[in-house]
């Protein structure tokens, strides 16, 4: 809560002419957008690009910008739409691409043998850390965007589901639908 | 008998699976976060900085621009509309208006005198008031249709937060 009234202290300091503030407001949030999308671009988007247009969309329309909301989360909204739209100019949809729900309305199931290793086990066996970013890679982009905000930028459901325009049950339960794919895939040998 | 015990380790087999289930999404939630994050770039910043003084410099001109738009639109129209009216009055002044109710009120001389009446028709015509407007008319034209175009493209690059 001290963040949001941080953020909009600074955003309305900002529109008073303090310019330092814009500054100090971008600079707290520049990482986790960077994270965020250098996680979900594809190797031929630069996440850089997509992040310096995030930002300056961001500055374009902060006048707008309804204080009621959190901040955070707009500019992950706006990030994330800078992304998908680059990647929509870049080439065309694959269907598993565009499928952004679909695979949540399939019944969860989890396969897994008791007689498996844990996936630590696996993980301390087998597979590396590029194994487990290679795995997050093969995540549709809706399930990508909903581990990556929760795992590695500590959004909560309700506030991911803000930033995807969902509810936070559809949210919660393709996060679910997402581990389940990870850990079916981690089960199975990498590909040499 | 049987039928209860087996239902219980049915239930057991369930439970150990479920519980296994949830170490392994904990275990596997705990491996993703460990993941390295790609360092943030030192110059990004400075980069969107550089980006907003681009379009800050950008928006200027382009205020600037709309304003010469703007005035260069209104003298137009004004022009176009003095242009207009000076036209209809010396149309109103000409013979122009008498050789069409000539030809109105007698068709024949169109087949006798055709050539003449085409000529005099043409000769009656106030011609610079006409180009002077005719040219007014079309930069008007040219300038709302630019505007336009810039519209689009605007909103093509606008904000998108669906």
């Amino acid at each position: 809560m001290s963040q949001q009234v941080t953020d909009n202290e600074l955003i309305q300091r900002y529109l008073k002419g303090d310019e330092e503030a814009l500054r100090l407001l971008y600079e707290q949030h520049i990482p986790g957008v960077f994270r965020f999308i250098s996680r979900l671009a594809p190797s031929d988007i630069d996440p850089e690009d997509i992040v310096q247009e995030a930002f300056l969309k961001a500055w374009k329309h902060l006048a707008r910008f309804d204080q009621s909301h959190s901040f955070k989360t707009w500019l992950f909204t706006i990030a994330k739409n800078t992304l998908f739209d680059a990647i929509k100019k870049k080439r065309p949809l694959t269907f598993s691409e565009l499928n952004t729900g679909q695979e949540d309305q399939e019944p969860l199931e989890i396969d897994i043998a008791d007689e498996r290793p844990l996936p630590s086990e696996l993980l301390e066996e087998k597979e590396s850390q590029v194994r487990l970013e290679a795995l997050l890679d093969q995540l549709s982009p809706p399930q990508k965007t909903v581990v990556t905000l929760h795992l590695f930028e500590d959004l909560t459901f309700r506030e991911i589901g803000e930033v995807v325009g969902e509810s936070m049950e559809t949210v919660k339960t393709r996060y679910r639908r997402a581990l389940a794919v990870l850990l079916r895939l981690l089960q199975k040998p990498p590909a040499s | 008998m049987s039928l209860i015990s087996a239902n219980m380790s049915s239930n057991l087999n369930q439970k150990t699976l479920n519980d296994r289930t949830t170490i392994m999404t904990n275990a596997l939630e705990q491996a993703l976060k460990r993941l390295p994050a790609k360092p943030v770039p030192t110059g990004l910043f400075a980069g969107i900085q550089l980006a907003i003084q681009q379009e800050e410099r950008w928006m200027r001109s382009l205020r600037r621009w709309v304003f010469l738009f703007s005035a260069g639109l209104s003298s137009l129209v004004l022009f176009v509309s003095v242009a207009g009216q000076s036209l209809v009055v010396e149309l109103s002044q000409s013979a122009f208006f008498t050789y069409l109710q000539l030809i109105w009120s007698d068709t024949d001389v169109l087949y006798t005198h055709g050539q003449d009446i085409a000529f005099s028709l043409l000769e009656s015509l106030p011609v610079v008031n006409l180009i002077i407007g005719l040219l007014g008319l079309f930069f008007v034209l040219g300038l709302l249709s630019l505007g336009l175009q810039f519209r689009s493209y605007r909103s093509q690059h606008s904000l998108s937060l669906s």
